[in-house]
């Protein structure tokens, strides 16, 4: 498993600084709309930085499908904490990740003051994270994150440009 | 104080981890926008130091809960609690109490996973690229009722031989007075 060497810290420590980080944003930007253009390449910086050291002990991968089960399967339980929970196609370009518990909004609760939509601006940076570790890999790939119906269960779509999948 | 290590490790232990390059990649990004945000590096140092007092109110209530440490308001015992429990169940690493007075104490510390990767760029001498830190520490004491004053005074990433935080006592806040300023 990458990473496993690594050394660790309290997950809670990473939890709020990205709190504050949303935060900063939010009120620091004119628009919620440049906050979340900021955090999303902010993240795909992270994601860009951590691919690279992830896989520079792990042979080429040169396929976009290998990328993805990369992703899936080696990046995304290191970088969020658990393994994602399933990988869905519904055509060529389009796949979707799943995951029921993520560890990065699963505590957001929502109230009659925080609605989901303000919870979802936690999903942008994650999103540029994942973004960035596909083009790190050399496959141009837009992503996007919603919430199902709790802040905990999330679907991530993945939306290949350029190089398409091919069929297997 | 050996109890108060043990805490720490036990906390450590127990607590959900993470990769700390995923942390300080992240506040590395973090610090660099807020850079560009700002042109006055101490206004940057404000703002790290400000979301560091929002961060430290919420872990101390998650150190208490996961350790059954007592809340104390004694300045001079936050000390060993700081370096031993805190730094410990977040950071993963221990610091030193050096020279506890009743007015100011200091905590050094070597290890630090907050700079692994961080390379400073020549014009940002007065960065306290770990402000935050001491905002937590502030935050944190804030919820325990104790006014602090809290700077590096020696950092690492600006060749010093070790890093310093000093906290100085600032006074004792009265809960009655801190109900009032939340009402």
């Amino acid at each position: 498993m990458i990473g496993r060497s690594e050394r660790m810290c309290s997950a809670a420590c990473l939890e709020l600084m990205h709190a504050e980080m949303v935060s900063y944003f939010l009120s620091a930007r004119e628009t919620r709309e440049s906050a979340q253009k900021e955090m999303e390449r902010l993240g795909f910086r992270v994601g860009q930085k951590l691919a690279e050291r992830y896989t520079k002990d792990y042979g080429r991968i040169t396929e976009p499908m290998e990328v993805l089960r990369f992703i899936f399967s080696d990046f995304w339980p290191v970088v969020f904490s658990k393994p994602p929970d399933s990988l869905t196609t519904n055509n060529n370009s389009l796949y979707y990740i799943e995951d029921t518990d993520f560890r990065w909004t699963s505590k957001i609760s929502v109230t009659s003051r925080t609605t989901l939509e303000d919870a979802s601006y936690f999903l942008t940076f994650p999103c540029g994270i994942v973004k960035g570790a596909f083009a790190a890999l050399d496959v141009d790939a837009d992503v996007k994150a919603d919430f199902q119906e709790t802040p905990s269960r999330c679907l991530f779509t993945i939306i290949f440009k350029g190089k398409a999948i091919p069929t297997r | 104080m050996a109890n108060f290590a043990r805490s720490g490790e036990m906390a450590f232990l127990k607590a959900d981890k993470i990769n700390s390059e995923i942390f300080s990649l992240t506040y590395g990004a973090m610090v660099a926008q807020i850079m560009k945000d700002y042109e006055d590096i101490e206004e940057v140092n404000r703002q790290l130091d400000r979301m560091g007092q929002n961060i430290g109110s919420r872990l101390i209530d998650e150190l208490f809960a996961k350790t059954g440490i007592p809340v104390s308001s004694n300045f001079m015992e936050t000390a060993e609690v700081i370096a031993k429990v805190g730094f410990k169940m977040f950071l993963g690493i221990t610091a030193n109490v050096v020279n506890p007075t009743p007015q100011q104490y200091s905590l050094t510390f070597r290890d630090n996973p907050m700079v692994d990767f961080v390379e400073l760029p020549d014009n940002c001498a007065n960065l306290r690229y770990c402000n935050l830190l001491c905002g937590v520490i502030r935050g944190a004491l804030e919820q325990v009722q104790i006014k602090v004053e809290c700077h590096f005074v020696r950092d690492m990433l600006r060749g010093d031989e070790t890093n310093e935080i000093q906290v100085r006592f600032l006074e004792q806040v009265r809960e009655s007075a801190l109900d009032q300023s939340f009402a």
